[in-house]
C-alpha cells in the first residue's frame, strides 16, 4: 500500500518504528547515538513506572539506567522485528521489583512519600467517585496516589506491570520468575484493595470495574 | 489490554503528576554510564585478548613473516575513545606520610629523566648517536635512512626498554621523533578521539596504523582536533615496536603520511659517526691557532660535564662544556680574555624586563685581591660565548688571574652551586682553597642543614604523593635554610617547593615583606593557631588587563610566623591545588631528628584532621575505599568510593564537623539505623565541588547525615544506586569511629 494513502497517526507510527529500528541497528554496531535516540523515547515511560514500584525517583531513574546498560548488553538477543518497547519495560519493572525487595530494611520517611495515611484513604472510601472524576480532581488523583503507595512493592509491581506497562500474564510470569499462581494472586489482591480503598467497587453509574 | 481501563488511566495520572515528563531527562547521565561501562567491558576484552595473543604467538612465533602479519593485526596501535572531548583530569592534591621526608632522593626518580640521561643526555637535548644507544640496549635499535634534503638526527637518548631518536627537519620547531621499544603486549594502544581516522597502512613487511590530530588542551576541557599537525604512525617489526611522530606547529608541515610510511619503510642499522662539534665550534687546537696562543683550560671539570667545543671573537676564546643531561640551561661557558681591564656584568633582559642580577664578592685562591665576583639572576652572557644571541646564564664568576680574565657562565645554582662553580675556578688558578668545604647549597639531609643554623629546622611529614625531598640550602651568614621538594615519576601533581625558615626580630609581623613586582594577592590564613598569609603572584600577557585567557598564575607564597621562626613556602604548582597542598605540607611540620628523619608516629591523619576518620576497610561489595584525604582549609576528610576492579571513581563520602548548608529541598529521607534513629536526607546535586576530594559532581545526589558530632556527605555521580548509597551510610554510621 502507498503509504501517502494511509491516514496520518498511521504513518507517523511507522515512522517512528523506522526510526527505532535504525537506532537499535545503530547500536548494535556500536554506535551511542542509537542510545540516545532509545533514552529520549522511552525514558518517560521507564522513569514513571520504575517510580510507581519504587516510589523514589532517584532510584527509578538508577533502576533505567542500568535497564538500559542490560538492554545494551542483550540487544544481540533482540528480535528487530518487533517493538523494543515491551521488552524494555518488562527489565524495567523486574530491576524495580528486585531493587524493591534488596530495600526492604530502609523505611521511605520522605514528607511526599509517606503520605499513605490511614487517614487519608479512609476519606476516600467513605466518599466513592467515578473514575472521571478522579480523572478531572487533583485531590481526587492524591488521594489515589496514597491508596497506591499503601499496596505491598510485590502486588504494586504487577498492577503496574499489567495495566501501566501492558504486559500480559505470561510475559509477568517469565520476567518474574514467579508461579503463575502467585502472579494472579497478587494481581487480584491488589485490585481488590484498590477498588475497596477507593470506593469504586461498586457499579454504580459512572464507576467502571478495575 | 482495554486502552481506556480505568486503572490504567488512574496510573497514567498520578504518574505524570508525581513524575512529570517535563521533568525526566536521563540522556545525558544514561549516556555517561554505559560509556563508563564500556570501558570497563573494553578492559575485560582486552585481557582476554592479550591471553589469545600469547597463546598465538608462542604457537606460530614472531620470527616468522606469517607470525608477524599475525602479530600486527592482533595488536591494536590505536583505539577510540568514544568522544572528541574530555574533562581535563581532576588534578589530586593528595598528601601522603612520609618515612623518610628529609633525605635526598635519587635524582633518576624525578619525572621525565631517560635513564640514560648521564650517558646520552635529557628528551630535551638528546646527545648519543643511535651507535652509542645501540651499546647500551639489548634490543636491536635502528635509525631512519636514506633521509630526504633538510632532516638531520638531532640526537638519542632512552632507557633499556625504550629509545628515542629526534630529527630536526627544514621546518623551523618542527618535531620528528622515532621511538623504539620492545614489542610487549601490554603496551596499551593510544587513545584517540572518535573524530580521528585510523588508517592501516604498510610499513615494509609490517601491517601498522596511521592517525592524524591531537589532543588539545582547552580552559576546561581537552578536545580532539583531527586537524591537528601531528601525524602518529605505529606499527611492530621484528619484536620491536615503533612509533614515528610528527609534530608540525605551522600549517605546512614537510612531510605527509606517504612520507612518514616510506621513512618508517627504511629503518637501517645505525651508522658509525665521527665525534661531531656543534656547528661552528672549534677544537682546542684550531682556536689555539685561531688566536695566536695558548688556552687555559681548567685541571678539572664538575662530574659529569664534557667538552663542546670553543669559540673566537675579536681575540677572546670561550670554552664550553655540555651538562650531564644535554639541557642548554645546565650548560658550562667560559670566557678568556687577555688582559686585567675593569669588568662589568651586563644584566640579560631578553626574556624579561624585570630581569635582575645580585653580585657578591667570593673568597678565591691565587686570583687578584684572592676574591672574585659571584652574581645570580640573569648575566649577561658575553658575546664571544654567546655567537647564536641563544646562549642563556643564571650564574656568573668573574676573576682575574695570570693576565687574564675569566667570566664562567653556570646554569642555575641547583645544577651547579657557588662552591662548585669556586672550585672550578680555582683549577683555573691552580691553587685550591675549597677542597673539602661543605657545600652549604647542596645538602643532602635535613639533618645536615640543621648543623648551619642555630633553630630548630622543621620537616614537613606529608608531602604530595610522589613527591620527594631534593636537597637543601643553608646561608649560615642569614642563619636561614631553604628545603627544596620536587615531584617524582609517579606524582599526582607537578611542581616544585621550598620551605624557607629563618629567624625573624619578634616584633616583626608576617605582613612586612617585601612586595615584590608584580603585586601579588594577598590573603590571610591561618596555619594551625598562627596567623598567615597566602600570597598568588600572577601575571598577563594583557598587562594590567587580566583575563582569564591571558592570566598566568605561577607562583604562591605561604607566610607565617611562629616561635620566633619565619617560615615562607614558595611553590610552583597548579593553582587549583596550591593553597590545599601548601596549608597540609606546613601543618605537618615537625622537627627533624638527628638521624634526619622524623616522627610520624605522632602526626597521622587523623590527628591532622582534629577526629577520628570513619572506617571503610570493609565495604560492602562491590565498593572499595581508596586512600584517606585532609583537606586541611575546609577541616574536612575525603574516602574515594570505587567499584571494585575498577579505576573510575564511583562517589566520594566526605567528612567533616559542619554540615553543607542544604541549598536545595531534599528529594528523599531515609532511616538509616532502626536504633539511633540516624536520619539521612538525600539531596539533588549539580555542578558541584565536593570539597575536600578534589573531585566534581555534574549530576547526581548527596546523601547526608550526622552521627558522632560529625556531618557526613556521601557524593555519586549517579555512578552509585540510590540502594548502594544507603547501603554503604549505613555500614559507615553503624561502624565505631577511628577503628
Amino acid at each position: 500500500m502507498d503509504i501517502n494513502t494511509e491516514k496520518p497517526h498511521i504513518i507517523a507510527d511507522k515512522r517512528e518504528g523506522m526510526e527505532e529500528r535504525i537506532a537499535i541497528a545503530r547500536l548494535k554496531k556500536g554506535d551511542l547515538s542509537g542510545l540516545d535516540e532509545l533514552v529520549k523515547r522511552y525514558q518517560v515511560k521507564a522513569v514513571q513506572s520504575a517510580y510507581l514500584i519504587t516510589l523514589d525517583r532517584s532510584l527509578a531513574e538508577d533502576i533505567v539506567q542500568e535497564s538500559f546498560i542490560h538492554a545494551f548488553d542483550k540487544l544481540s538477543q533482540f528480535d528487530d522485528s518487533r517493538p523494543f518497547g515491551p521488552w524494555f519495560y518488562r527489565s524495567v519493572a523486574n530491576l524495580a521489583l528486585k531493587a524493591m525487595r534488596h530495600q526492604h530494611k530502609f523505611v521511605p520517611i520522605d514528607p511526599v512519600n509517606n503520605e499513605c495515611q490511614e487517614a487519608i484513604l479512609a476519606r476516600w472510601i467513605e466518599r466513592p467517585a467515578g473514575v472521571e472524576a478522579v480523572l478531572e480532581n487533583k485531590e481526587a488523583q492524591q488521594e489515589i496516589w496514597q491508596a497506591i503507595c499503601r499496596l505491598p512493592v510485590d502486588q504494586r509491581a504487577v498492577i503496574v506491570m499489567r495495566y501501566y506497562q501492558g504486559l500480559n500474564e505470561h510475559e509477568m510470569i517469565v520476567e518474574t520468575g514467579r508461579p503463575a499462581s502467585t502472579i494472579k494472586w497478587w494481581l487480584h489482591e491488589a485490585r481488590t484493595q484498590l477498588r475497596r480503598w477507593l470506593g469504586v467497587d461498586s457499579y454504580g453509574p459512572g464507576n467502571k470495574r478495575l | 489490554m482495554d486502552e481506556n481501563n480505568p486503572l490504567k488511566l488512574l496510573l497514567e495520572v498520578v504518574a505524570e503528576r508525581q513524575v512529570p515528563a517535563e521533568r525526566i531527562d536521563i540522556v545525558t547521565s544514561t549516556h555517561r554510564r554505559i560509556t563508563s561501562h564500556l570501558a570497563a567491558r573494553r578492559k575485560r576484552r582486552t585481557a582476554i585478548l592479550v591471553t589469545i595473543g600469547i597463546v598465538v604467538f608462542l604457537t606460530l612465533g614472531l620470527a616468522t613473516p606469517q607470525g608477524q602479519v599475525i602479530a600486527s593485526r592482533l595488536f591494536q596501535f590505536f583505539i577510540s575513545k568514544g568522544t572528541n572531548v574530555q574533562a581535563l583530569p581532576t588534578l589530586n592534591p593528595h598528601l601522603v606520610e612520609m618515612s623518610s621526608p628529609a633525605v635526598t632522593v635519587p635524582a633518576t626518580q624525578a619525572a621525565g629523566v631517560p635513564p640514560f640521561v648521564h650517558q646520552c643526555g635529557s628528551y630535551a637535548g638528546p646527545v648519543c648517536s643511535p651507535e652509542q644507544l645501540q651499546a647500551l640496549v639489548t634490543f636491536p635499535v635502528k635509525e631512519l635512512t636514506n633521509l630526504p634534503s633538510g632532516i638531520q638526527l638531532r640526537g638519542a637518548t632512552g632507557g633499556p626498554n625504550l629509545i628515542t631518536l629526534q630529527y630536526t627537519t627544514t621546518v623551523d620547531q618542527e618535531f620528528l621523533q622515532l621511538v623504539e621499544t620492545p614489542w610487549t603486549i601490554q603496551l596499551p594502544p593510544l587513545e584517540v578521539g572518535s573524530g580521528a581516522t585510523i588508517e592501516v597502512v604498510q610499513v615494509g613487511a609490517a601491517q601498522g596504523e596511521y592517525v592524524r590530530g591531537a589532543w588539545i588542551n582547552h580552559s576546561n576541557v581537552i578536545v580532539w582536533h583531527s586537524d591537528a599537525n601531528t601525524q602518529t604512525l605505529r606499527w611492530v617489526d621484528e619484536d620491536v615496536y615503533y612509533q614515528l611522530i610528527l609534530i608540525s606547529h605551522d600549517g605546512h608541515p614537510s612531510l605527509n603520511q606517504q612520507d612518514l610510511v616510506r621513512l618508517a619503510s627504511n629503518l637501517g642499522e645505525p651508522a658509525a659517526q665521527p665525534d661531531q662539534l656543534p656547528g661552528g665550534r672549534l677544537t682546542r687546537e684550531e682556536a689555539e691557532q685561531k688566536l695566536g696562543r695558548a688556552i687555559l683550560l681548567p685541571a678539572s671539570i664538575p662530574d659529569g660535564y664534557q667538552w663542546n667545543g670553543a669559540t673566537v671573537l675579536n681575540g677572546d676564546v670561550c670554552l664550553h662544556y655540555r651538562s650531564p643531561n644535554g639541557d642548554p640551561i645546565g650548560g658550562l661557558h667560559i670566557a678568556e680574555r687577555a688582559g686585567t681591564s675593569s669588568v662589568s656584568i651586563g644584566v640579560d633582559r631578553t626574556l624579561s624586563p624585570l630581569a635582575g642580577l645580585e653580585k657578591e664578592f667570593i673568597p678565591l685562591g691565587g686570583v687578584g685581591g684572592a676574591v672574585g665576583v659571584y652574581g645570580w639572576g640573569s648575566p649577561l652572557v658575553s658575546a664571544v660565548c654567546n655567537p647564536d644571541g641563544e646562549t642563556r646564564s643564571q650564574t656568573v664568576l668573574v676573576f682575574q688571574t695570570k693576565g687574564t680574565t675569566f667570566e664562567i657562565f653556570g646554569p642555575p645554582v641547583e645544577i651547579l652551586t657557588r662552591l662548585e662553580l669556586a672550585r672550578l675556578a680555582e683549577s683555573l688558578t691552580g691553587v685550591q682553597t675549597t677542597g673539602n668545604t661543605d657545600d652549604p647549597q647542596k645538602i643532602t639531609s635535613a639533618a645536615d642543614a640543621q648543623r648551619f643554623v642555630d633553630f630548630p629546622l622543621l620537616v614537613p611529614t606529608l608531602l604530595p604523593k610522589g613527591w620527594n625531598f631534593h636537597h637543601a640550602v643553608a646561608d649560615p651568614a642569614k642563619n636561614q635554610v631553604t628545603l627544596y621538594y620536587k615531584a617524582g615519576q609517579d606524582a599526582e601533581v607537578y611542581g616544585a617547593f621550598t620551605i624557607l625558615q629563618r629567624p625573624v626580630p619578634a616584633d616583626m609581623t608576617v605582613s612586612q615583606s617585601a612586595t615584590p613586582d608584580p603585586a601579588p594577592t594577598v590573603q590571610p590564613l591561618k596555619v594551625g593557631s598562627m596567623d598567615g598569609e597566602y600570597r598568588l603572584y600572577c601575571s598577563s600577557t594583557g598587562g594590567q588587563n587580566m583575563t582569564q585567557e591571558n592570566i598566568d598564575c605561577s607562583a604562591e607564597v605561604l607566610t607565617w610566623q611562629q616561635n620566633g621562626v619565619r617560615y615562607s613556602i614558595e611553590a610552583g604548582l597548579p593553582i587549583s591545588v596550591a593553597r590545599e597542598i601548601l596549608t597540609g605540607v606546613a601543618l605537618s611540620l615537625t622537627p627533624v631528628l638527628s638521624d634526619g628523619t622524623n616522627s610520624i608516629a605522632n602526626n597521622p591523619l587523623h590527628l591532622l584532621a582534629g577526629y577520628p576518620l570513619a572506617s571503610l576497610a570493609q565495604l560492602p561489595a562491590p565498593y572499595e575505599a581508596g586512600e584517606e584525604r585532609i583537606a586541611f582549609s575546609t577541616s574536612s576528610a575525603c574516602r574515594t568510593i570505587f567499584r571494585s576492579g575498577e579505576q573510575s571513581v564511583a562517589g566520594y563520602l566526605v567528612q567533616s564537623l559542619s554540615p553543607l548548608s542544604p541549598d536545595t529541598k531534599p528529594l528523599a529521607s531515609y532511616e538509616l539505623s532502626s536504633n539511633d534513629q540516624v536520619k539521612a536526607l538525600l539531596f539533588p546535586v549539580h555542578q558541584q565541588e565536593v570539597r575536600g576530594c578534589g573531585g566534581r559532581i555534574e549530576d547526581g545526589v548527596r546523601l547526608s547525615w550526622m552521627a558522632n558530632g560529625l556531618s557526613y556527605d556521601l557524593f555519586s555521580a549517579s555512578s552509585i544506586p540510590t540502594n548502594d548509597l544507603l547501603r554503604l551510610a549505613q555500614e559507615v554510621s553503624t561502624k565505631p569511629l577511628g577503628d
